[in-house]
């Protein structure tokens, strides 16, 4: 279908010949350069892959240590033939997105509130800078003492991981809109609650997505 | 410092100071003054000034670059506190916004993810109007700017010149008695702001609004305004006033700049503005 596309257009404007070679032209040296850099990736993940496997193989002592390739993957096909791979994999994964979604929600929703007071803002901006510069695994036991080792204590940790970021984000995104935007919703006769409904939450929900 | 301009063979009154309070009259400045506070010293913008927009009337205001014009328009429409003086819509000072001004920018501000109707519907759908009402009064305001079958569009499909005129539209949807309008077709080419400057000023004029336009173009302010207010340097006031008469139709851009007199307006706003080379 091509060549007959090219044939036709030739037969009329023999100049775009030229042109169309170069695109191809140009279309191949893209692929070549992307191919050289994704075998030059696997080739070094052999070499060190290769590496591990030579140095622990030979040695006990390191193989506790560092664990080896073939171990590693034997027993990665014995969890999935006995199915606990799968068991595992699912509750990790409920856990995580679990504590993702409750947190980007809460997170969000707070940061977007926060948009209504600049008196409130500022007030918190302290507490929420220090809560996000604490690492959340230093939270850990505290979070296993309240809430046991079960699901719960997961999602919490993987909720609060994750609020801070979201928090800040969506509140950076409400202020961040252009201030004329607004003078334009106040002219228009808009409330706050409207300014806040109509142009804020939008505009920093696309900003969120947008990152 | 302010020398007004009366010696010029056009009409010039210079400052409006002291016209009486009438209530049908859309708009009166009185004596408004404001300044900013930068590093704890007072920079003065507006230094004292006075105009009044009569009803069905179209006014330009141009000045010098910087001459806090922006300024200006935002302490009109209550977006700004002003410092002394009065500022009365229709006879009333106001706190807070007046109702009834639509208020137009360089920027469209259109909102991206709403389409082209969308965002013309906007002040109605803030004034809480039927939905059906508000779809149809948008889709004619639309279709008379030029915009039918881009209802739908988004404003990231649409040219600069469709987009300010969805802008356009929002603004008038509303049915505004009074138009301020900042810059308004600055970004657009020549052929779309000719265009687009007709068509404002047929829907104003049909329609009895008032227009102020802010406006660095010369040429725009001559050929749109039935007066041109020149403002001098900060901290600002009113340096003189041309009442424009083209004698011809005035909704029609390119017969302004046809017209006799045109050239010798701009010629001589030109020489009020004082421009130097700095």
């Amino acid at each position: 279908m091509t060549t007959d596309m090219e044939n036709r257009i030739n037969s009329i404007i023999p100049e775009t010949e030229q042109p169309l070679r170069l695109a191809t032209k140009r279309r191949w040296h893209k692929l070549r350069a992307i191919t050289v850099v994704l075998a030059t990736q696997v080739t070094l993940l052999a070499l060190l892959l290769g590496f591990w496997e030579h140095m622990t193989a030979s040695d006990k002592q390191a193989a506790f240590m560092f664990g080896s390739p073939s171990a590693i993957f034997g027993f990665l096909g014995q969890m999935a033939r006995d199915g606990s791979l799968w068991r595992d994999t699912y509750v990790t994964g409920l856990e995580t997105l679990l504590g993702f979604g409750i947190g980007n929600l809460f997170g969000t929703l707070i940061g977007l509130l926060l948009w209504y007071s600049r008196f409130v803002s500022r007030v918190v901006e302290p507490f929420v800078i220090a809560l996000g510069s604490i690492p959340i695994i230093a939270l850990a036991p505290i979070i296993i003492i309240w809430f046991g080792t079960g699901l719960i204590s997961k999602v919490a940790m993987s909720t609060l991981s994750v609020v801070i970021v979201a928090l800040v984000t969506s509140y950076k995104g409400a202020i961040g809109v252009d201030a004329d935007q607004i003078n334009l919703m106040r002219t228009l006769g808009a409330s706050k609650f409207q300014i806040f409904r109509k142009l804020v939450v939008p505009a920093s929900l696309t900003d969120i997505s947008r990152d | 410092m302010i020398v007004k301009t009366n010696s010029v063979g056009v009409t010039s009154t210079g400052s409006m100071a002291g016209t009486s309070i009438v209530p049908a009259i859309p708009l009166i400045v009185d004596h408004v003054a404001k300044s900013y506070e930068v590093d704890g010293k007072i920079v003065p913008v507006i230094g004292d000034l006075s105009l009044s927009l009569n009803k069905g009337e179209i006014v330009s205001i141009v000045g010098p670059s910087g001459c806090g014009k922006t300024t200006l328009l935002n302490t009109l429409c209550g977006l700004l506190p002003r410092d002394s003086g009065h500022i009365r819509w229709y006879g009333q000072e106001i706190a807070g916004q007046p109702q009834n001004v639509g208020y137009m920018l360089q920027k469209d501000l259109l909102l991206p993810w709403r389409t082209a109707l969308n965002n013309v519907m906007l002040g109605l759908e803030i004034r809480g109007m039927a939905t059906s009402e508000a779809v149809s009064r948008s889709r004619t305001m639309l279709d008379q700017l030029g915009l039918h079958g881009f209802a739908d569009h988004y404003p990231s499909t649409l040219s600069g010149g469709m987009r300010q005129r969805v802008a356009l539209a929002r603004t008038l949807v509303n049915e505004p008695g009074v138009l301020l309008l900042d810059e308004p077709f600055a970004s657009l080419d020549f052929q779309n702001k000719l265009l687009i400057e007709s068509d404002t000023a047929k829907l104003v004029r049909e329609g009895g609004r008032s227009l102020l336009l802010i406006t660095h173009d010369i040429e725009e302010a001559v050929s749109l305004a039935d007066r041109v207010i020149v403002l001098s340097k900060r901290p600002t006031q009113v340096k003189a006033v041309y009442n424009i008469e083209l004698g011809i139709e005035r909704t029609d851009m390119m017969a302004s700049r046809d017209s006799r007199d045109f050239s010798k307006y701009v010629r001589r706003i030109w020489a009020d503005l004082d421009v130097v080379l700095q």
